[in-house]
């Protein structure tokens, strides 16, 4: 490794082509005194960026604190507690039917105009919450506001997977067909199937346990299964209350995936999936026996 | 002020006292300089360099370690970086195929330096104009080994390569040389 090519071609043509090269010029000293006078200011900036970037993070630390003890006040539960005792006098009534008492507050709004008109400040607003009557609906939407921005953890959208699984088709020209699991049928109920070609190309199992990895195994309601023949995953969203499951499975060369989503509590049936895994079993069987003979 | 020691100009530097920063400047300014003015032609452009090196420097003394390298192979090294910085702001490095098929054939390390010892004064101008279409990092190189005659740990200290690496890296660009002048 130390030793020393002669390479006397190479030397002499990097000495011809470097000999003339110019001299540092006579005021380079002056120039570089120039800069050396400037540079406690040239400091004194570095010092003003870190200043200025520390202010700004403990800014942001700081909002950060105020929102999050905003959250931790008890101002919140007393908002739900008092939007809650309406709710024993017409416990049966959905919010729905909040619509038809529209007409009596217009009815009242009349009546309004006599009175002085009082200042909207947020303070009166929180402290208007106890009478007694205030309409049902507009507690109920505060209620539904107070549990939205109540994530334990980040929220991460299940529907992108459907997104996600519809772009894949697409892009390998996979049909959808809609299946009927609910009896009777609800609208709100929504399966699809996919028949996918089971090859490396598409690799679908790996994409898709890759697609369940970026999701937070805290998520409600979170269960991934799987194997080299099957795949199985669930996820509810906690913010449109839904519940959503993905299925794929190996059938004889083909990859069958199955995408469900359904609002919570719905009792939706595998009948009709299992039905037309059957059919795509038997299907694929003729197939097989057709080519065999 | 010249009888001040590497040492005691280091100490100088790390205090902030201007007289250790101008016997820096003045002792290795015409070292460094002509190291950056071998690759940015301009003057100008080699002086500002060379400017923004001996600041570094300046603001860097703490992380020099003289058991590691003299002082001037320490501001080499920050030249080095600095020069290649530049070059490659100017002109993106661009590696041509015709370069990755060199490594294709294998030829000993004697067979190369009869290659590039012959002594024809064709082979020598040839040389020089395939030196110019060498990337900067390469061109750098082959001066500090053969312009400048460092030795490789040096030139492995100012590049921040390994030494084996660096030998490795040499030989190739020996064996590139000689293929495009067989082409």
């Amino acid at each position: 490794m130390n030793k020393t090519y002669k390479d006397t071609d190479l030397r002499e043509a990097l000495r011809r082509k470097y000999s003339d090269t110019p001299q540092l010029p006579a005021d380079f000293m002056a120039k570089m005194e120039a800069r050396l006078d400037a540079k406690p200011v040239a400091k004194t900036r570095h010092l003003w960026r870190w200043v200025a970037a520390a202010a700004c993070f403990l800014l942001i630390v700081g909002v950060g604190i105020t929102l999050l003890s905003q959250h931790d006040q008890p101002s919140a539960p007393v908002l739900a507690k008092v939007t809650q005792q309406p709710k024993p006098q017409a416990p049966e009534q959905p919010t729905q039917q909040a619509a038809p008492e529209q007409p009596q507050q217009q009815q009242q709004a009349p009546e309004q105009p006599k009175q002085p008109a009082p200042e909207v400040k947020p303070e009166s607003k929180a402290k208007a919450t106890p009478l007694d009557d205030e309409p049902q609906s507009a507690p109920n939407l505060h209620y539904a506001a107070y549990e939205l921005t109540n994530d334990t953890i980040p929220y991460q959208d299940p529907a992108r997977v459907d997104d996600f699984i519809e772009k894949l088709a697409e892009n390998y020209q996979v049909k959808q067909s809609e299946l009927n699991c609910s009896l009777p049928v609800d609208s709100s109920v929504v399966s699809t199937v996919y028949v996918f070609p089971d090859k490396d190309e598409i690799n679908l199992f790996g994409r898709l346990l890759q697609m369940a990895c970026w999701y937070n195994n805290e998520m409600p309601g979170y269960h991934l299964n799987f194997s080299q023949q099957q795949f199985f995953f669930e996820l509810k969203d906690m913010r449109r209350q839904l519940h959503y499951r993905w299925i794929a499975e190996r059938i004889n060369g083909r990859i069958l995936f199955y995408s469900a989503h359904a609002p919570l509590g719905t009792k939706a049936s595998s009948a009709c999936y299992q039905q037309y895994r059957n059919g795509l079993m038997y299907q694929n069987s003729i197939n097989i026996k057709n080519k065999k003979i | 002020m010249s009888a001040l020691t590497e040492t005691a100009i280091v100490e100088a530097v790390r205090k902030g006292r201007r007289e250790g920063q101008t016997e820096m400047v003045g002792r290795y300014a015409e070292r460094v300089f002509a190291m950056i003015v071998r690759q940015v032609p301009d003057v100008m452009d080699a002086q500002e360099l060379m400017q923004d090196a001996f600041l570094r420097a300046f603001d860097h003394i703490d992380s020099y370690d003289p058991h590691k390298a003299s002082l001037s192979t320490w501001l080499c090294r920050i030249a080095y970086r600095l020069t290649l910085d530049f070059l490659k702001r100017r002109r993106p490095l661009l590696v041509s195929l015709e370069d990755t098929k060199v490594w294709q054939t294998d030829i000993s390390d004697e067979a190369l330096e009869a290659e590039l010892s012959t002594g024809r004064e064709e082979r020598i101008e040839q040389l020089q104009e395939v030196i110019d279409n060498l990337p900067d990092d390469e061109r750098m190189l082959l001066t500090l080994y053969y312009f400048e005659d460092r030795p490789l740990t040096e030139i492995a200290y100012i590049t921040g390569i390994e030494a084996k690496p660096l030998a490795n890296r040499l030989y190739r660009i020996r064996k590139k040389l000689c293929s495009k002048l067989k082409n």
